[in-house]
């Protein structure tokens, strides 16, 4: 994970460390190594202050870490063990100190911060295997989530209205894509920029849907599938991100060990 | 002799191949490493084209959810095969000849 300033990237490894590098003139050196996690760290994630860190692991819980002010000093601040097994992603919310974690308990759970310490303050229940990765649209109302059970889903808040002050707003699923992935789904992608959700699946393919605009206010929330390419990678895709100034730009890896770059256009037709 | 039958499916074409098995005892505690053996042995063996499911045969097993959702996590199986002592066992299981 890149930090904001673009100056720093966190990586999370299987050794139960995760490095954080520092961009120099002809390359990159590490000025600091978080360790704690039991097992495996499954993804690291920079908050969008740049004054945070998260990291998850095989041993089912989330860590919070704070960056110091000269940013080499990483100090853990909160050990979240709210899943009951491995947690697979982590991802800050775009603008709130708000966390988001996908795990292999077929949930998604989001965190806050409560006075000194943080706090699970939901957890969005629906998917029936594995949750591999989560995404935020670029507003935050609204996070899609992509699973072994090879469905998407989307969540949007929910106003806290009528339910007293103080109270945690509350998360639903308004849409859930089924039937369009072969087999799992291991990352999911949301452009700021054009609103397009992009997936990499284990059936080899990519594929980017669009929300198709509401008749009215009342409509139920639906999206459609702009883009399939079937054969993106020879093997699974594990990983998809949009560029994020260039629209259309879409990266993937896959276990073939190849990096694909994509140009999409929204069709049409939609 | 801890499986009955192991049954194999195989489509070429679409690239999938299904292994499923039966472990002689409903409780077996063997069940996740024969699985994680069968397929450590296909990953071995097959071209990377082939996408691999193996499970349990449906009601042979107590926890047979909870193993065949190891075997289909392929980052668990991963980092299970890190593992060098584990990685020995599933080798000595491979190696084996009745």
């Amino acid at each position: 994970s890149w930090s904001p300033c673009g100056q720093y990237l966190a990586s999370a490894s299987f050794d139960g460390t995760t490095c954080v590098w520092k961009r120099q003139q002809d390359g990159f050196e590490v000025v600091a190594t978080l360790e704690g996690h039991e097992n495996e760290v499954k993804s690291v994630a920079w908050a969008p202050s740049g004054t945070l860190l998260a990291t998850c692991s095989r041993d089912k819980s989330v860590w919070v870490w704070e960056v110091d002010d000269e940013e080499e000093e990483f100090e853990c601040v909160s050990v979240l063990s709210a899943h009951t097994q491995d947690v697979k992603h982590v991802v800050w919310h775009p603008t709130l100190q708000l966390l988001a974690s996908a795990s292999y308990d077929d949930t998604v759970r989001l965190y806050r911060e409560d006075d000194d310490d943080w706090l699970c303050c939901a957890t969005l229940e629906g998917h029936t295997s594995t949750v591999w990765a989560v995404a935020w649209d670029s507003s935050g109302q609204r996070l899609v989530s992509c699973s072994d059970d090879r469905t998407l889903r989307v969540w949007q808040r929910q106003d806290s209205e009528g339910q007293g002050s103080g109270s945690e707003p509350s998360w639903k699923c308004v849409c859930t894509l089924s039937g369009y992935h072969g087999r799992s789904i291991y990352d999911v992608a949301w452009c700021h920029l054009t609103g397009a959700v992009a997936t990499a699946c284990g059936d080899d393919a990519v594929r980017v849907f669009e929300e198709v605009t509401p008749v009215s206010p009342m409509s139920p929330v639906t999206f459609g599938l702009a883009a399939h390419v079937a054969r993106a990678h020879a093997q699974d895709v594990n990983g998809v991100a949009w560029h994020p100034r260039e629209p259309g730009l879409l990266a993937t890896c896959g276990d073939d060990g190849d990096i694909a770059f994509w140009q999409y256009q929204r069709p049409e037709s939609l | 002799n801890v499986v009955e039958q192991v049954r194999v499916k195989v489509n070429d074409a679409e690239s999938t191949v299904s292994v499923e098995f039966t472990p002689t005892i409903p409780h077996c505690s063997m069940a996740t490493l024969i699985g994680l053996s069968i397929k450590v042995k296909l990953l071995r063996s097959l071209p990377d084209r082939f996408k691999l499911d193996v499970h349990i045969t449906p009601g042979t097993h107590a926890s047979e959810h909870a193993v065949n959702k190891q075997l289909a996590d392929k980052e668990r199986v991963a980092a299970a095969l890190e593992n060098s002592h584990l990685l020995e066992v599933v080798n000595q299981c491979l190696s084996a000849r009745s």
